[in-house]
């Protein structure tokens, strides 16, 4: 893992709410080893993800790397805003991609390299 | 070398000594003599000499100037004349002070009816240094209370008797009127008729009732032998004003200008006064002709009392008393006329000043405008002018405006020569010519130009942001325009209204204007510190959609909508987009934070976290999760989550954005983001379109079945309790008999159906619906007014309650008697979209009718109400020292709202700094990863060393102190500690000793994970305390009442305002103290300081406040038992030898309401009836029965009928008797709240609540101030007011800082009595003759002034107003000393130029 690649997980889609916007849906996910939980809105407009689907996620500082902007299907730029803490020594990070929100909880192992902090979202598919 | 300062100070009036003229003066104040009747001479119809009308007091023809000074109309300011009377007169405006003086003199040798000793005492007194008005008035009526009862003067021995009023404007002596038997005065007195009689017989039964008749010439004989030292005890001063001149001996006859006459063709129309003044003539000179004549005494007494009331009308038309044909015909004005009231002196012209250079004109919109500008049109710009001096640096622009002339713009009116002073009108002459000969120095009055400072107004005037300073934009077309964020403080829509401009004409008036009174420093309310000027409707609705999270933008999008909110001078820097791939878009969030922060050079960083309007809690989840999109939140100007809607830009929030830039970055930033905002959402609401059709509001099929089934549902609850209540088994809620009980259950279950209603409305319409859209965001309407024009409109309210019956038994003709079914009251279950039937039409129309009248009466009433509070507050102002005082410098608070703060300046509910908000954005804005973190213990130390500096300690007061000490202890360091005992590390909430750095606790041995987990969740830095704390410290000093501050003035206008919110009628609400008085009745009830109010509730703590029992034992003890109550029946019982009424006592009811009362008690309570008077040993009491006998007189003398009646009148009174309980408590309430029970008392009574056993006494309270007073005291008193005021307004949902409360609360009290804001209790408040008169009883006012030779130094704000002085308020509050004589020859400063060293320029490669 590069220096600037904070996270890199595979998700599953367990549900997809798009009845409140006609442009945006929020989804929730779950990591392979089921260990963390993704919420996440996104312009399903030009990016749609079904329930079920399987997707790639990495969050990074920056997009130096040629491969990372290339390999990408979806990538969105936002702030890391707070950081909470969460059951069972886990912690939930919470980031706005200009008012499109994540929420990803998981063990604090994993996660305590996203500080308060500018990065990028990055999804393939 | 001209001299650099000017000497010549202007005169000011330095204070006005009111005094009673005697006739020296009249006849050397006076020109002429006005002793003849004729108006005009019969041949060339010139004013008479010595007529009402001659020349020698002023002119009202052009073509005649004015004998005594030569002037002309226009310039002679008029002359007084004086009439010369036959017979003295008493003076109807001090004819109160005559009555009370003679009632302290002897009749016979003047002297006044005290003793030596009380004579010397009372002098005394009246002498001591210092004394004001208000004492005097208090020690001459203890004077006149003592002289009344004197019987007998101690010096002459005379006896005195009752001297009244008999008739208007007659004074009698009933001299012997405290006569017991017959004495040898009135034996004498009565021989003295001994001759009369033989001739008329007839007097003899009019003997008794002879008196002494004090005529005008008798008294003024007996003013005349009063000594000098007895005047200073009747209030008067023995030099300058005699009691003798309280009588009219010569009248003057004011100036002709006052009372012109009106020319026409060959006659003219007089005056009222002069008529008078003719009439008084005339019927003096009868009198003279009389008394040479010798004509009997009726004619002359008959002619003598013409006279008095012709005197009488002159000065008073409406004098009371008055026989019908005495009355003219058509009431005149006389001087009491022309002084009060709307239209008098005082309010018309005195106080309403009439002012040059403004304009009035209709108003409209300009979202483009910046909210300080105003745009002028043309034509007023043309006419409105500024006097400009000529300087280096403007005279090519002013020779540019007189080249211009008076009708091109940019041009001037007139030009005024420095030296001469002469003025020339541009219109005419040579323009050229005096622009080539322009100097500098000279004036030039110009027309309005861009950037000119306005005053600008609307009418009501009911704070101080109804008038505020503006920037002129100088534009075509003809109405005044202005941006609409700020119609809020103005209260203007743009139907028609109209508002004033005003043109400040010096330069310290223009900056004083805009620095006090401009937009940008008035973006809050001083009511509580709200904001006020900020976005309104539409500019809402476009926010809300562009902030929308379905809102996406491409770069062209957000570049087109970036240039709609800036000018072309502005450089913008384009955030990063959003989404980067597939597609660059941004979303609409994203404009804002171009908004806060256009480009890298700006400094506005933004922190807020604030609930919309939109905003659900869902349980375990953070808040901006909201589905919703219903929680804002704002870090460094980004928009992280949230809608814009009316909650974030509009007023009333202390947690909107432009409040937060304005208390972060000042008012600059905070009105350039208003402005930046009304003109983009103008715009893109222009090209989006926004529209409403009738698809909007109709239902869908589902919404209109579950309506139905909702409205079906609540018919069927209501028909349930309909049979419940007709059955009698309806259980009665607190308070509440049945059919109230039924009326109030009726209501609440109709009222939920439109609320549910109207929640099925929002979910089922889409979101592109148009009203829906309005109402979310709050641009307009409610959900309420979607749901009625959708589904139901509703139940109707009338006073409180569903609709009362206008027929007999039933609302409507159209319903069964008797009827409570919902459709029978006033529901409406149809909505406006599917049309109401014509029942529901007339209810409709009934509800509607009810607002139109509330709206009609309480303009008046608030108005009223508004006005008494800004004339009893107006004076107060800060002072130096911290304290409020009055303009005489009395005390009225040592401590402005026990804090010192000013109520602008809150950014919390009531308090200087908003803890939470100012650290979130200390944080974000000094965050850096590279600083070090602090431990919980360096936290803890740094704020204690911090606030333990000398500008926290010397500024700030203890509570502030320990408020930001405990804010971060407790929220910052304990919570890192508990994070990191979380993550197992050590919680350092102490300095580590040495030795424990051994055991490994160090963070050094931790993981890494562990510390940067600990990190990412909560990380200090010093920089970000030291920032926090600063922060602090300069919002607080920021808030500090500034010296000079109208404190008096915002408070009035801060209550008065929300009064005209608020509705007259008693809002019906939910709970045991329904019916208590509320909104505008029950303020006015509180500042009227009343005697008695319409719901006094005493409210009790119980002792026992949990178990409901004990509450209903203690509500038995207070409630008033009557004896029928616990009576089984009375039994009349007529035996051979007694006769009596026998009460049945009914001890198990007794012990059912659990009453400690005995036998021998309910016998005391009847016979301690007032009203049945009888005698204790006719009450007896047979234990073994339980029965009480009420015997009748066992007088023997008494009839058998007389037995009977008396027996009847107890049987009828007795049912009513108290036996227990507090009589002056009408019902009491038990009240239940989260678990604590408490008792609500309707009724007085307050000392005998507190005294009842369970009651707890100490934390007993009514909301009669009086009472408090009574009982509890003054500062209880105090308390009171400002509790109940606070309660009023908070009833209504309007906030009004309780600092303003506290100060009315104080002004009321702090004479140690509690004085109303009326027209009593302000004349005890303030000491100013003109305050006094140009608030409420004028002449009243001025004549007690001259009989008490007042002395009114001209302090307060009404004084200072009517006589054009400068009030000693605001920037008048300082003095300027200096000495006006310079030994010193002034030398020429040395300037820099001068010194060799510097002269030569350096040039550097």
């Amino acid at each position: 893992m590069s220096e600037s690649v904070l996270l890199d997980e595979i998700f599953t889609v367990t549900s997809v709410d798009k009845q409140k916007y006609q442009r945006v849906s929020r989804i929730t996910a779950v990591s392979g080893q089921n260990d963390m939980n993704l919420t996440l809105d996104i312009n399903s407009q030009i990016y749609p993800l079904e329930k079920d689907a399987t997707f790639s996620l990495q969050i990074t500082s920056n997009l130096n790397s040629p491969d990372l902007k290339e390999a990408a299907d979806y990538i969105m730029y936002g702030k890391v805003y707070r950081v909470e803490e969460a059951k069972d020594e886990k912690v939930s990070v919470y980031v706005s991609f200009g008012g499109l929100l994540m929420a990803i909880e998981g063990s604090h192992r994993k996660l305590y390299r996203l500080s308060l902090d500018h990065v990028y979202l990055l999804l393939r598919r | 070398m001209k001299d650099p300062i000017d000497d010549q100070i202007p005169k000011r009036i330095k204070h006005l000594q009111f005094g009673i003229n005697g006739p020296e003066e009249f006849v050397k104040d006076g020109t002429v003599e006005v002793s003849r009747r004729d108006l005009y001479t019969m041949t060339d119809r010139s004013p008479a000499e010595h007529g009402a009308l001659d020349l020698h007091m002023g002119t009202s023809n052009k073509q005649i100037n004015c004998a005594t000074c030569g002037e002309s109309m226009a310039d002679c300011m008029g002359h007084f004349g004086y009439v010369k009377l036959a017979l003295p007169v008493f003076h109807i405006g001090y004819f109160k002070a005559t009555l009370t003086i003679l009632q302290n003199i002897c009749k016979d040798c003047s002297s006044v009816l005290l003793s030596d000793q009380e004579k010397r005492q009372f002098l005394k007194d009246l002498r001591r240094p210092g004394i004001d008005n208000l004492r005097r008035s208090q020690i001459c009526k203890r004077i006149n209370d003592h002289c009344k009862k004197m019987r007998r003067c101690s010096k002459c021995d005379a006896m005195q008797g009752v001297v009244k009023k008999a008739g208007p404007l007659k004074i009698i002596h009933e001299r012997f009127r405290y006569v017991r038997k017959s004495q040898d005065d009135e034996e004498n007195f009565r021989h003295s008729f001994d001759e009369a009689l033989k001739t008329i017989p007839e007097l003899k039964m009019h003997l008794s009732k002879a008196h002494d008749d004090l005529n005008p010439l008798k008294v003024l004989n007996l003013f005349k032998q009063i000594t000098p030292v007895d005047c200073e005890l009747l209030g008067m001063d023995p030099e300058h004003g005699r009691p003798e001149n309280l009588l009219w001996r010569y009248v003057p006859a004011p100036p002709v200008c006052i009372r012109p006459s009106v020319a026409q063709e060959g006659a003219t129309t007089e005056d009222d006064l002069t008529v008078k003044i003719t009439e008084i003539i005339w019927t003096s000179s009868l009198i003279r002709a009389a008394l040479s004549k010798g004509t009997p005494i009726s004619n002359l007494m008959e002619q003598w009392e013409f006279m008095q009331l012709s005197i009488a009308m002159y000065i008073n038309s409406e004098m009371p008393g008055l026989r019908p044909s005495d009355m003219p015909s058509k009431p005149i004005r006389g001087f009491c006329q022309r002084l009060k009231g709307k239209q008098g002196r005082f309010r018309g012209n005195l106080s309403g000043k009439r002012v040059d250079f403004s304009g009035r004109t209709v108003i409209s919109p300009d979202p483009n405008l910046r909210i300080d500008q105003v745009a002028v049109p043309y034509r007023i710009a043309k006419i409105l002018t500024f006097p400009e001096r000529v300087t280096t640096q403007n005279k090519k622009h002013l020779q540019d405006c007189i080249r211009n002339g008076p009708d091109v713009h940019p041009g001037a009116n007139y030009v005024i020569d420095r030296e001469s002073g002469f003025k020339r009108f541009l219109r005419f002459g040579n323009r050229n010519r005096i622009a080539d000969d322009l100097k500098i120095g000279d004036i030039v009055e110009r027309h309005l130009h861009d950037n000119d400072v306005v005053l600008f107004n609307r009418q009501p005037s009911l704070h101080k942001l109804s008038i505020m300073a503006h920037l002129v934009k100088v534009r075509p077309w003809r109405t005044l325009r202005f941006n609409e964020c700020v119609c809020g403080p103005y209260n203007a829509d743009f139907d028609g209204d109209e508002m004033n401009l005003h043109v400040p004409q010096t330069e310290e008036a223009k900056t004083e204007a805009l620095e006090l009174m401009g937009i940008k420093n008035n973006l809050v309310s001083p009511r509580n510190g709200e904001p006020i000027i900020a976005a309104t409707q539409d500019f809402i609705t476009a926010a809300y959609l562009l902030s929308l999270k379905d809102t996406f933008l491409d770069r062209k999008s957000i570049s087109n909508i970036c240039c709609y909110m800036m000018d072309a001078s502005t450089h913008i820097d384009l955030p990063p987009p959003a989404i980067i791939k597939p597609r660059c878009l941004w979303t609409g969030k994203q404009v804002f934070t171009v908004l806060m922060k256009p480009n890298r050079f700006s400094k506005v960083l933004v922190n807020l976290d604030a609930k919309t309007r939109s905003f659900s809690r869902i349980k375990s989840k953070t808040p901006e999760m909201c589905p919703k999109d219903g929680y804002l939140m704002i870090r460094n100007s980004e928009i992280i989550a949230g809608v814009v809607d009316k909650s974030v830009v509009g007023d009333g929030k202390k947690d909107s954005l432009f409040y937060v830039i304005l208390r972060d970055y000042g008012a600059l930033e905070a009105a350039e983001a208003i402005t930046r905002l009304s003109k983009m959402c103008a715009r893109f609401l222009g090209n989006r379109g926004f529209s409403i059709g009738i698809e909007d509001v109709q239902p869908g099929k589902s919404l209109s079945s579950q309506k139905e089934i909702l409205v079906n549902k609540a018919y069927a609850t209501s028909d349930d309790f309909i049979m419940q209540y007709a059955k009698g088994i309806l259980e009665c809620q607190p308070g509440m008999d049945q059919e109230a009980t039924l009326e109030a259950k009726i209501s609440s279950t109709l009222s939920k159906v439109r609320d549910d209603v109207g929640e099925i409305c929002m979910d089922e319409l889409g979101p592109a619906n148009s009203p829906l859209i309005m109402a979310t965001c709050g641009s307009k309407g409610s959900k309420i007014n979607v749901s009625q024009m959708v589904a139901c409109v509703g139940q109707q309210i009338i006073s409180g309650k569903r609709v009362p019956d206008g027929f007999q038994d039933r609302s409507l003709p159209h319903f069964h008697k008797n009827s409570k079914h919902p459709l029978a009251k006033g529901f409406v279950s149809n909505s406006f979209y599917s049309g109401l039937t014509p029942t529901e039409f007339l209810f409709h129309a009934i509800s509607g009718r009810e607002g139109l009248v509330d709206t009609a009466v309480k303009t008046a009433e608030t108005g009223y109400m508004s006005r008494r509070l800004m004339k009893s507050l107006e004076d107060l102002s800060s002072a130096y020292d911290g304290t409020v005082r009055s303009s005489n410098s009395d005390v009225v608070q040592f401590v402005y709202g026990d804090d010192g703060l000013d109520p602008t300046y809150m950014e919390g509910d009531g308090q200087a700094v908003e803890f939470k908000r100012t650290w979130i954005h200390s944080v974000n804005l000094n965050y850096d990863r590279h600083d070090s973190a602090m431990l919980p213990y360096e936290i803890i130390d740094y704020v204690n060393r911090a606030l333990d500096d000398p500008k926290f300690l010397t500024n700030c007061n203890r509570d502030f102190i320990e408020t930001i000490r405990t804010f971060v202890i407790e929220n910052i360091a304990k919570y890192l500690a508990s994070v990191r005992e979380r993550r197992d590390l050590a919680p350092m909430l102490e300095e580590p000793d040495m030795d424990d750095l051994d055991d490994m606790e160090g963070d050094e041995f931790a993981p890494v994970a562990k510390r940067k987990s600990v990190e990412n969740i909560i990380r200090v830095t010093e920089k970000q305390l030291r920032s926090f704390v600063d922060r602090c410290w300069e919002k607080y000093m920021r808030a500090k009442v500034e010296p000079g501050t109208a404190v008096g003035a915002i408070g009035a206008q801060s209550i008065g305002e929300p009064g005209t919110q608020m509705t007259l009628k008693t809002f019906h609400f939910a709970g045991v103290a329904a019916q208590t008085t509320l909104g505008v009745p029950r303020i006015k009830e509180i500042i009227n300081a009343a005697k008695t109010i319409s719901t006094p509730i005493i409210t009790g703590q119980l002792i026992n406040d949990r178990d409901e029992r004990s509450a209903r034992v203690v509500k038995g003890r207070i409630e008033k038992t009557y004896l029928k109550d616990v009576t089984s029946y009375i039994e009349e019982v007529y035996g051979p030898v007694t006769t009596y009424l026998s009460i049945q006592v009914n001890f198990d009811t007794i012990s059912k309401l659990q009453l400690d009362i005995t036998l021998a008690d309910i016998a005391a309570a009847i016979w301690n009836t007032p009203k049945l008077k009888i005698p204790s040993q006719q009450v007896t009491v047979n234990n073994t029965l339980q029965q009480i006998h009420v015997h009748t007189s066992s007088d023997g003398k008494s009839s058998e009928t007389e037995v009977y009646y008396r027996l009847q009148t107890y049987k009828r009174v007795l049912p009513d008797v108290v036996v227990a309980g507090i009589p002056t408590i009408n019902r009491s309430v038990i009240n239940q709240e989260s678990g604590k029970i408490e008792l609500f008392m309707e009724g007085t009574g307050l000392q005998a609540v507190m005294n009842t056993e369970g009651i707890v006494g100490t934390k007993t309270s009514t909301n009669h101030v009086m009472e408090m007073k009574d009982v509890l005291g003054i500062e209880a008193a105090r308390y009171s007011i400002i509790s109940e005021i606070g309660y009023t307004m908070a009833k209504h949902g309007l906030t009004v800082d309780p600092r303003h409360i506290m100060l009315l609360g104080d002004v009321m009290t702090c004479k140690g009595e509690v004085l109303g804001i009326t027209r009593f209790g302000v004349a005890k408040m303030k000491d100013s003759v003109l305050a006094l008169a140009s608030f409420e009883k004028t002449t009243d006012h001025l004549f007690n002034a001259a009989a008490r030779f007042a002395k009114d130094s001209i302090e307060g704000i009404s004084e200072c107003i009517v006589l054009g002085k400068l009030a000693p308020i605001g920037t008048n509050v300082f003095q300027l000393i200096r000495r006006t004589e310079e030994e010193e020859e002034q030398k020429p400063k040395e300037l820099l130029f001068d010194t060799p060293s510097l002269h030569q320029l350096e040039i550097t490669a």
